[in-house]
């Protein structure tokens, strides 16, 4: 029996404030309106008359941006959300938005981090002062930073194996860039200074690096949130490009379990490739869909019938590159066998006409179920725009996924598992093998 | 209260982008443009509700009232493998189809209630259950009052109540510029892990109150500012306090019924507790009339000298004896 312990957020780490713990109705003709203003800020608005409005602010300032010699930055950078600007203290930011009822998370990926405020209508207005004071001007105290250092390690020791795990074999994969860990290394907390960080901010958190997303508001409500940012215009910070190199980094943690990534090089956000990939991750396994159901997928029976594991396609898509693979939480005794079978598996799907149907149909109601959270909607606009300098609706990505043809599939998935497998594994490596011994 | 705080906020407004943005007028509009439940009774008794929300998805699910509850000393543990279904997927789906398809599938079903085990009135008990198990490295405790049911008037004061104490974790920032007494108070002193107050409700009775995490010598102090918070409630709690706390509940209520999945659960809720569909405008009015004084006058009912429910596992060896924790339910007041 396999469990949904996967479901878990690989790729992004979410920061919460607590402010207060965090919709509704949906307008038949809600209609997603995009445009980028002049100083180069994507702005994108769903006005589906939602009670409750989401408004995310994103900018290109993920972990690829990290110099070599101040790896975490990003990790302080969204851990810092909400601590004194310029122009509001942290206790006045803090207290503010709970008294209108409003909240406000942090969360950060390899490319991007995103700020999101969720506010009723009825006190939208004096919310989004806060979050332009939020984002804006940002000084990083440094006696703030050091009272933050806790939170920190909090973070760094409530992480699952299976994110190390995935962690892991980006840092194997892509080395430096895309390689860079999503969070601070433990020796390094209290070692990033404010300046460190302001430089940072300043070479990212600029307007041309910039996409505001709306849903339940308008565009202009948007773009008015974008012209407010008091942002600088000043540098504009490189990422190394994605290189694939392969290879493997193994974190022994001990414990019962064994988690293991496996992946080759997949396809960069937006490209048809990317999709076709995503169907084909669907369609390797991804639990149970049923609650207490038996695991059908072809990943599943790929590993047969040795006690309870959990395995699950999966597929990341970056600017310039990608990873599609295969994730494994396994008991200790049986990794040696499990991922024997999850690798063949990986280097020679051969997916059947049907898996790939159940993949499109299953990646499909994903794509739909999340567009109808705010939140993750907002947030996946901003990243389209981010990527691709405009935003699909999901009712559109859904239908290029029914364009797809097993065909495209199957190709796209017989050019990608050529390369080098890649591997990245956290947990009890007492009988995990070696990637080149698969 | 709210009006005169709506009043504030505009003259003491910064001049900036914001004046141009969303007013009230269009929440309201927003809370009352909310798709109509449609409700049809079938010949047997069972009801087919559905909400036609655009969507581009479908949840449907199927409720029946066969909570463990229901069980009977022979049977206990039945109700486990009944457990709610819901079936998610793409498409819409009509009322008339939806009534179709459940008289061809359910409408057979005979409504023979002659084996339903009759409810005995649910009699709550203030008392303590205690696994003390010293291997484990956190206690976690939970205590609460008798609450009001789904239907009982005083729910809602409850719920502003409940959302006034809030949740809190160590994974959350600005600990102590929180605005809940009780987080600033775990977060300054190291009090806890994480703590979350619930109001859970049945048809006809409830429990109110709150479930924390602790390291074994932090019990004590921890549930120290527990009570405290709490007979702050039934006395002195403030109308700012309470603003706050109704505008969370207020965002809380309608993130819940973000996508169809909630809203299909919320619909099965709401038909089994109150055989009808609350709109949302009229819980969101039944919020806005809470008032501080409603909030001490229920919470005085509620809790005060009220004997609580504790139940505690871990290494709770410096959770006080059961008198003491009653004793922290009241003041000694001249």
């Amino acid at each position: 029996m396999s469990s949904k312990n996967l479901a878990l957020p690989f790729v992004r780490h979410i920061t919460i404030r607590g402010y207060a713990q965090a919709a509704p109705a949906v307008r038949k003709d809600a209609k997603l309106q995009t445009s980028v203003l002049p100083n180069k800020t994507f702005v994108a608005a769903v006005d589906n008359g939602s009670p409750v409005t989401r408004v995310t602010i994103a900018f290109k300032a993920g972990s690829r941006y990290e110099p070599q010699t101040e790896l975490g930055l990003a990790h302080v950078l969204r851990s810092a959300a909400g601590l004194t600007t310029k122009n509001a203290s942290a206790f006045m930011i803090s207290r503010k938005l709970s008294q209108i009822g409003a909240s406000f998370n942090a969360s950060g990926d390899r490319e991007f981090i995103y700020y999101t405020l969720e506010a009723s209508q009825e006190n939208l207005q004096e919310a989004l002062v806060y979050l332009n004071n939020i984002v804006s001007n940002q000084e990083f105290r440094p006696w703030e930073l050091s009272d933050n250092v806790s939170r920190l390690k909090f973070d760094i020791l409530s992480l699952s194996p299976q994110v190390r795990a995935v962690d892991l074999l980006h840092k194997a994969a892509f080395r430096r860039g895309l390689g860079n860990s999503l969070f601070i290394a433990p020796k390094k907390i209290g070692k990033i200074s404010s300046e460190s960080l302001q430089h940072f901010a300043s070479t990212t958190l600029t307007p041309g690096r910039c996409a505001v997303s709306i849903v339940g508001g308008s565009q202009d409500t948007a773009a008015l949130v974008a012209q407010a940012l008091q942002l600088p215009a000043g540098g504009d910070a490189q990422s190394n490009a994605s290189t694939y190199f392969g290879g493997e980094l193994r974190k022994e943690m001990g414990g019962d379990l064994a988690h293991v990534a496996l992946a080759v090089p997949g396809a960069p956000a937006g490209s048809p490739q990317s999709l076709a990939l995503a169907v084909a991750a669907k369609a390797l396994g991804n639990g149970p869909v049923t609650k207490w159901g038996a695991d059908n997928t072809p990943l599943a029976k790929a590993i047969g019938n040795i006690g309870p594991f959990a395995a699950a396609g999966f597929n990341v898509s970056y600017s310039d590159s990608g990873l599609f693979g295969i994730v494994l939480s396994v008991p200790k005794d049986e990794a040696n066998a499990a991922l024997k079978a999850a690798s063949k598996l990986l280097k020679n799907p051969n997916l059947s006409g049907d898996a790939i149907k159940a993949g499109k149909n299953q990646l499909k109601l994903q794509v739909l179920s999340e567009a109808e959270s705010g939140v993750s909607l907002s947030e996946s606009l901003a990243v389209q725009g981010l990527y691709t300098g405009s935003a699909k609706s999901a009712v559109d990505i859904a239908k290029d996924i029914d364009q797809l043809s097993s065909n495209d599939v199957s190709q796209v998935l017989a050019s990608v598992i050529k390369n080098k497998v890649s591997m990245g594994a956290a947990g009890n490596l007492a009988f995990v093998p070696y990637v080149d011994e698969l | 209260m709210l009006k005169v705080a709506n009043t504030l906020r505009l003259v003491s407004k910064k001049g900036n982008n914001a004046r141009a943005l969303a007013t009230a007028v269009g929440y309201k509009q927003a809370l009352v443009n909310v798709p109509p439940t449609q409700l049809t009774v079938l010949d047997n008794g069972i009801r087919i509700a559905s909400e036609d929300s655009g969507a581009a998805t479908a949840t449907v699910g199927l409720w029946i009232d066969a909570g463990s509850r229901y069980e009977t000393s022979k049977n206990n543990g039945v109700a486990h493998f009944l457990e709610h279904m819901a079936f998610k997927g793409a498409g819409g789906i009509e009322h008339g189809k939806l009534v179709d398809l459940a008289q061809k599938h359910l409408g057979g079903l005979k409504n023979t209630p002659v084996d339903v085990p009759e409810l005995a009135p649910c009699r709550y008990t203030g008392s303590e259950i205690r696994v003390r198990d010293d291997s484990m490295p956190l206690a976690h405790i939970a205590i609460a009052v008798e609450g009001a049911g789904w239907t009982d008037p005083d729910n809602i004061p409850l719920m502003v109540a409940n959302t006034l104490v809030g949740a809190w974790d160590r994974s959350q920032g600005g600990g102590t510029n929180n605005a809940s007494y009780l987080a600033r108070a775990a977060s300054a002193g190291n009090l806890c892990h994480s703590f979350q107050s619930f109001n859970t409700c049945y048809k006809d009775t409830g429990l109110w109150g709150i479930y924390y995490v602790a390291e074994p010598m932090q019990i004590e102090d921890m549930l120290f500012n527990i009570q405290h918070e709490w007979m702050k409630l039934c006395t002195s709690v403030t109308e700012g306090e309470v603003e706050r706390a109704k505008n969370i509940l207020k965002t809380n209520m309608l993130l819940q019924l973000d996508g169809t999945t909630p809203v299909c659960e919320d619909i099965g809720r709401q038909i089994l507790c109150y055989n009808r569909r609350i709109p949302i405008h009229e819980l969101d009015a039944r919020i806005n009339a809470v008032t501080a004084q409603n909030v001490r006058d229920v919470c005085y009912k509620f809790i005060y000298d009220r004997c609580p429910a504790v139940a505690a596992v871990g290494p709770t060896e410096a959770l006080l004896d059961y008198t003491r924790i009653r004793a922290g339910m009241y003041w000694l007041r001249a």
